[in-house]
């Protein structure tokens, strides 16, 4: 067992982690954070993305015990004080979500696209979840989602 | 101004602000109290004889609290002819034969102690075409098809094709082959068992038939279909996969009952590549033909399906082609011929379209090469060719509403036919028919809801029609509230319990939002009628007088005269003799069972479609690049444009990879590729430069608002359609799925050197 | 969850003694996007992990007198956005850019792609056609080798089985107007290994090609450096004629496989054409 001090939305957990257990599994399973789907644990998918440190990652292929000393930033941790988080909204508003297996991990990696790239092209949105992905939206409104959120967040930071 | 509150405006999912927060609780996040874990111990080869099978190693694994084979039960099959054991005793026909599982506390004991399971066979020859299948001496998989050559076939014939083509000025035909593709649901499969009291089964499954499930559970295990009582968690896609009951489902089942304990199996990735079901391959010999003046004399066509090595519903997928190798388009003569044999392939169910794919991307490059040789322009030959309203196809299928041909010139106008283009640029179109109104394939084509309006004034539906992804419990939300003069979120949609929601047959045939929707607009207005018998001594007016808007109800003619629906409710309960409000409607639509002639009205409307394709071909490469997609659809009436729109999207990416990029490939029926990397689906950056959507609105006299079924015609033509402009570009025909790089670079390869001798 | 030991070694020393004590029984870890996979697939079964990630002298991308070095867990997303590599070697970042997803390229590093070895490597082209070493550092002192002479064979390296760890890619800077290209053949824009790639520099100097180097990927069990092809254009005029020629050599030199990916014969076809556009590109043409 690795001991490992992590940071999970805010929360500092210290556990024991055995060195096979992944981050997907960790934040599943260890902590009840059932938001970040598994799709493939392969890394082909991009269902099950968070932000270590900032950086969006697929956390079935990164291991718990790798994130000592991590931050960690999931689906259930994006939106603050009952707010959504713009992306969340758009992806409601513009009709981005069907199954919604997908839509976590899609959000968190534009999460840090959006952090990144403020003002993005729809072609940039694009490229931005080549590694996700989506059964049933064909992505076009996620990319208008994205873009959309992006001007909430422009409008936003302005006021 | 709309004359609608909510119809025809874009309305967010009711669901989706749960799947953007990750409150949303799928199938893999259910965990009971002293679950335990599944898993399948599958055959190692395609076809062999099991001479031993020795379960005890697999116990040494701490953990492990059941382990089965063939021998610890006794079930029924699964399938659609029942040829499906649940477990594979004797014999295994194919690498995804379930051969033992074992429950377990965790999922890595269950997969160690499955590893461990050692199991002897002896090999026997196997067979992966279905004509070597049908050849002398081929080894035969079941006693029940001589020949391999499965009874259940499909045979309809109308007027003499042969005599038409014979007299036709002009013909054309091909054989087509399509290919394994399979659905990719994000979700991989589960199944959670759990045995209650007196041996009642709580099963919960992201399956698309509930009621249906439970005949079938009862059927195979045993237990009485009134003590099995189906849940759905959040359902993370189905496109037609969950429309059947598997044997992993039932072997959930049984090591609950062996064990005392839930158990649950979920799928990793790669068996859900390996071990689910396909889209059902084909091989379609087909003919048309047409007079002078371009007018369709007959088609004709020819169908052997790769059954693989059991039965689900792929085999019945002809009865959907048929419909439109019949019916898309004005055809006098038509003959359709499928029947499927027995191979130690992988086997095939539903998927999106059901065979009208295939069949589509058949009949459509047929009626460009009829257009061209018959010297007509290919829009003007459709146009000339295509269905109009109140008419009847052979099939008996009474086309009621019908913008076919407003799709297709919107279709063809928008993608620029017939302007110059450049080089290896090419433009393609197809049709599209497919039922619209429902599709009676059961007893009953129904669904039945319940609409229950509480002390708040709030309006629970419940019904059977399960939601899987599509938008279709909003849609059934916006009609509520539409019909009800209520806000959206004083309506809420409970669709995952068999306890609670009354029948429903299925979300299949792109039914659901027109049948649930039908039968949501009739409960509501039975509660309509309630309040109205209520409402109208309070407020004293004529109940024939009352209206509602704005979560009231309202004198027409009096408009002082109104109260707010909680406040009636209120009054109508707390009262001696107090009654409740709940409305009820079963809606059964108004088609027809088709008889063995394969006639009869099977939809309530049909759908119509057409699809414009603008592709750029590398002929150095191979590689097709879609630069613009055009869908015109008469959907009858748009519910919520959201909706709509993602319904098409996810079809057109869908339906682009099957015809340019995805594939399952097998080697003598062991899977190749069994993860994303290597089945190609089309991503974000492979989605085409442009995508128009239009809509036609017929208003459909028997849709709810007018709306028709729209999910699976977005689908159908797209195989056809890149067909088409890929000949355009190229002056190559393919006549195989998939259109991937390497194809048609050969293709390119060998159109140049045939024309390298004459030129040299 | 897969059963190894985990060590996050502070130093390259400490990280070099335990892959030797653990005799090739322990697999270096960096970003982990090939490996854990891998491990999850019963595709490797390492007794141990020795994460490298915590060794700062292996991070980093800088200049160092002719030479940019990059430190072996730089990962692909630094490539993508270095301003060193945008300025000098703009064909790495390209490289980079096409390989995997955001999320892959966060974690995946520069030596794990090398050190993984598969023949399909995509930054093993451009670094061999720019002339790259790598550092490698094991427990009898180190080495700098060529690049194309890091690979012994799909998944095997001078460094596999835990003799050593790469530390450092060392690429000189490009003599004053050369070009280098990379083009990569993938069904799709992104998430897909390659079928082909082929990687080119050249220099023309008074009319002639005076330096180039030519480098193809995922048409054998190594990436290949092609000596035929760049003896084809060395020296001469460098015009189309010639660029066919090289490409021809090029085909001539792959030894592909069929797979489920592509057939011997497309891959052999596509080496000519990448070939072609890889040497039109760096040659003007």
């Amino acid at each position: 067992m690795i001991p490992i001090r992590i940071a999970v939305n805010g929360d500092v957990y210290e556990r024991e982690v055995p060195p096979g257990t992944t981050l997907l599994d960790f934040l599943r399973d260890g902590l009840g954070l059932t938001g970040t789907n598994a799709g493939c644990r392969a890394g082909d998918c991009g269902a099950c993305t968070v932000l270590l440190d900032g950086k969006s990652v697929n956390s079935c292929i990164v291991l718990a015990c790798e994130c000592d000393g991590s931050e960690v930033l999931t689906i259930e941790g994006l939106s603050r004080g009952g707010a959504l988080h713009p992306l969340q909204q758009a992806f409601m508003d513009e009709g981005a979500v069907q199954c919604g297996f997908c839509t976590p991990g899609m959000i968190m990696r534009c999460a840090e696209f959006l952090a990144r790239n403020p003002d993005p092209t729809p072609a940039e949105a694009r490229a931005a979840i080549e590694g996700n992905i989506c059964r049933c939206t064909g992505y076009e409104n996620i990319v208008r989602a994205v873009i959309a959120a992006a001007g909430a967040m422009k409008g936003r930071a302005k006021a | 101004m709309s004359e609608f509150a909510f119809i025809g405006r874009k309305v967010p999912k009711i669901d989706a602000f749960d799947k953007v927060t990750g409150r949303a609780v799928y199938g893999h996040d259910m965990v009971l109290p002293g679950m335990l874990y599944g898993k399948i111990l599958r055959s190692a080869h395609a076809h062999a004889k099991i001479a031993s099978i020795d379960v005890r190693p697999a116990f040494e694994v701490p953990g492990v609290k059941a382990v089965i084979t063939a021998q610890d039960v006794k079930t029924g099959n699964v399938g659609f002819l029942q040829d499906n054991p649940i477990l594979k005793g004797g014999r295994v026909r194919s690498f995804r034969d379930e051969v033992a599982a074992v429950a377990a506390v965790s999922e890595d004991a269950a997969a160690e102690a499955c590893s461990r399971i050692a199991v002897r066979y002896e090999p026997l020859p196997a067979v992966f075409d279905p004509f070597e299948a049908m050849a002398p001496g081929a080894p035969l998989l079941h006693d029940s098809a001589p020949g391999n050559v499965i009874g259940f076939k499909y045979d309809f014939r109308e007027g003499d094709p042969d005599a038409a083509l014979a007299s036709s000025a002009f013909t054309a035909e091909g054989t087509f082959r399509t290919h394994y593709v399979t659905h990719c649901c994000m979700e991989t499969c589960f199944a959670l068992a759990a045995i209650g009291r007196a041996g009642s089964l709580n099963f919960y499954s992201s399956t698309q038939i509930p009621y249906l499930m439970q005949n079938t559970l009862s059927r195979v295990t045993g237990i009485p279909a009134s003590r099995i009582r189906i849940r759905q968690p959040v359902i993370g896609g189905a496109f037609g996969s969950k429309l059947d009951v598997y044997p992993y489902e039932i072997i959930a089942i049984l090591l609950a009952q062996r064990t005392g304990r839930p158990v649950r199996i979920t799928y990793t990735r790669e068996e859900e590549f390996a071990c689910t079901p396909t889209r059902q391959p084909m091989i379609i010999k087909m003919a048309a033909g047409c007079d002078r003046e371009g007018r369709l004399t007959a088609r004709k066509a020819e169908v052997v399906l790769d059954n693989g090595a059991y039965t689900s519903w792929g085999i019945t997928t002809p009865h959907i082609m048929l419909t439109g190798i019949s019916s898309l388009y004005r055809v006098p003569n038509v003959s359709f011929k499928a029947y499927s044999v027995y191979t130690n392939n992988a086997f095939a169910t539903a998927f999106r379209g059901y065979g009208n794919p295939q069949g589509t991307f058949a009949s459509e490059q047929l009626m460009d090469e009829l257009a061209e040789k018959a010297g007509i322009d290919k829009v003007e030959f459709r146009l000339r060719n295509a269905n109009e309203p109140g008419s009847v196809t052979p099939q008996n299928f009474r086309i009621t509403t019908c913008g076919f041909k407003e799709c297709l010139a919107k279709a063809a106008e928008r993608i620029g036919f017939g302007r110059p283009k450049a080089e290896n640029e090419g433009v393609g179109i197809s049709g599209m028919f497919h039922v619209g109104g429902g599709g009676r394939v059961y007893k009953s084509d129904g669904c039945g809801v319940i609409a229950k309006l509480d002390d708040f004034g709030r309006l629970s539906i419940m019904t059977g029609a399960t939601e899987i992804g599509t938008g279709s419990d909003t849609a059934m939300a916006m009609i509520a509230a539409e019909t009800m003069g209520m806000p959206m979120d004083a309506v809420s949609v409970i669709n995952d319990d068999t306890d609670v929601g009354p029948w429903d047959v299925g979300i299949h045939a792109s039914r659901t939002t027109f049948i649930a929707g039908n039968a949501v607009l009739a409960a509501c207005e039975d509660v309509k009628d309630q309040i109205r018998e209520f409402a109208a001594p309070m407020l004293g007016s004529d109940a024939r007088n009352l209206v509602f808007r704005d979560w009231k109800v309202c004198d027409v003619l009096d408009p002082s005269k109104s109260m707010e629906i909680p406040r009636v409710a209120r009054a109508v309960h707390f009262k001696e003799k107090g009654r409740m409000i709940v409305g009820r409607a079963f809606y059964d639509p108004p088609n027809e069972f088709q008889g063995k002639d394969l006639r009869g009205n099977v939809s309530s409307t049909y759908a119509f479609a057409a699809h414009a394709v603008r592709v750029k071909v590398d002929p150095a490469t191979g590689k097709i690049r879609v630069l613009k997609f055009v869908a015109v659809h008469d959907v009858g009436k748009v519910i919520n444009p959201l909706g709509l729109e993602g319904q098409l999207h996810g079809a057109i990416a869908q339906g682009l990879g099957y015809a340019i990029s995805e594939q399952l490939v097998f080697d003598r029926g062991r899977l190749l590729n069994d993860g994303f990397t290597d089945y190609k689906m089309l991503l974000a950056r492979d989605m085409p430069g442009e995508i128009e959507l239009h809509f036609v609105e017929t208003g459909d006299p028997e849709g709810p608002y007018g709306a028709k079924g729209v999910s699976e015609a977005g689908l159908i033509p797209i195989p056809a359609a890149v067909a088409n402009a890929v000949a355009d570009a190229l002056g190559i025909r393919f006549r195989t799925l998939p259109m991937c790089p390497e194809k048609v670079r050969a293709a390119v390869l060998e159109r140049d050197g045939a024309a390298r001798p004459g030129a040299d | 969850m897969f059963k190894f030991a985990y060590h996050k070694p502070a130093s390259a020393r400490k990280a070099l003694e335990m892959l030797s004590a653990m005799k090739g029984k322990a697999a270096v870890l960096a970003g982990g996007t090939d490996l854990i996979p891998a491990v999850r697939r019963g595709k490797a079964a390492p007794e141990a992990l020795v994460d490298i990630k915590g060794i700062e002298s292996f991070r980093g991308i800088g200049i160092s007198g002719n030479s940019v070095v990059i430190g072996s867990l730089a990962t692909l997303a630094d490539l993508v956005s270095d301003p060193i590599l945008a300025e000098k070697l703009p064909v790495l970042a390209l490289a980079a850019a096409g390989m995997g997803s955001p999320q892959v390229r966060n974690r995946g590093t520069a030596g794990g792609n090398l050190c993984n070895a598969a023949p399909s490597a995509d930054l093993a082209p451009p670094l061999i056609v720019l002339g790259a070493k790598v550092r490698i550092l094991a427990p009898k002192g180190g080495r700098t080798v060529p690049v194309e002479e890091f690979f012994l064979g799909p998944g095997r390296t001078l460094v596999s089985g835990g003799k050593g760890i790469l530390a450092a890619i060392v690429v000189p800077l490009p003599k004053k107007g050369s070009k280098s290209s990379f083009h990569a053949l993938t069904p799709r824009a992104a998430m897909d290994l390659s079928v082909v790639s082929v990687a080119a520099s050249a220099l023309r100097v008074g009319g002639r090609v005076a330096a180039v180097r030519i480098a193809l990927g995922a048409c054998a069990p190594v990436p290949l450096r092609c000596a035929a092809a760049e003896a084809a254009l060395k020296g001469s005029p460098g015009g189309l004629e010639d660029a066919a020629r090289a490409a021809d050599a090029v085909a001539a030199a792959a030894c592909p496989i069929s797979d489920v990916r592509a057939s011997e014969a497309y891959r052999r076809d596509m080496a000519r054409e990448l070939a072609l556009r890889a040497v039109r590109e760096v040659l003007g043409l």
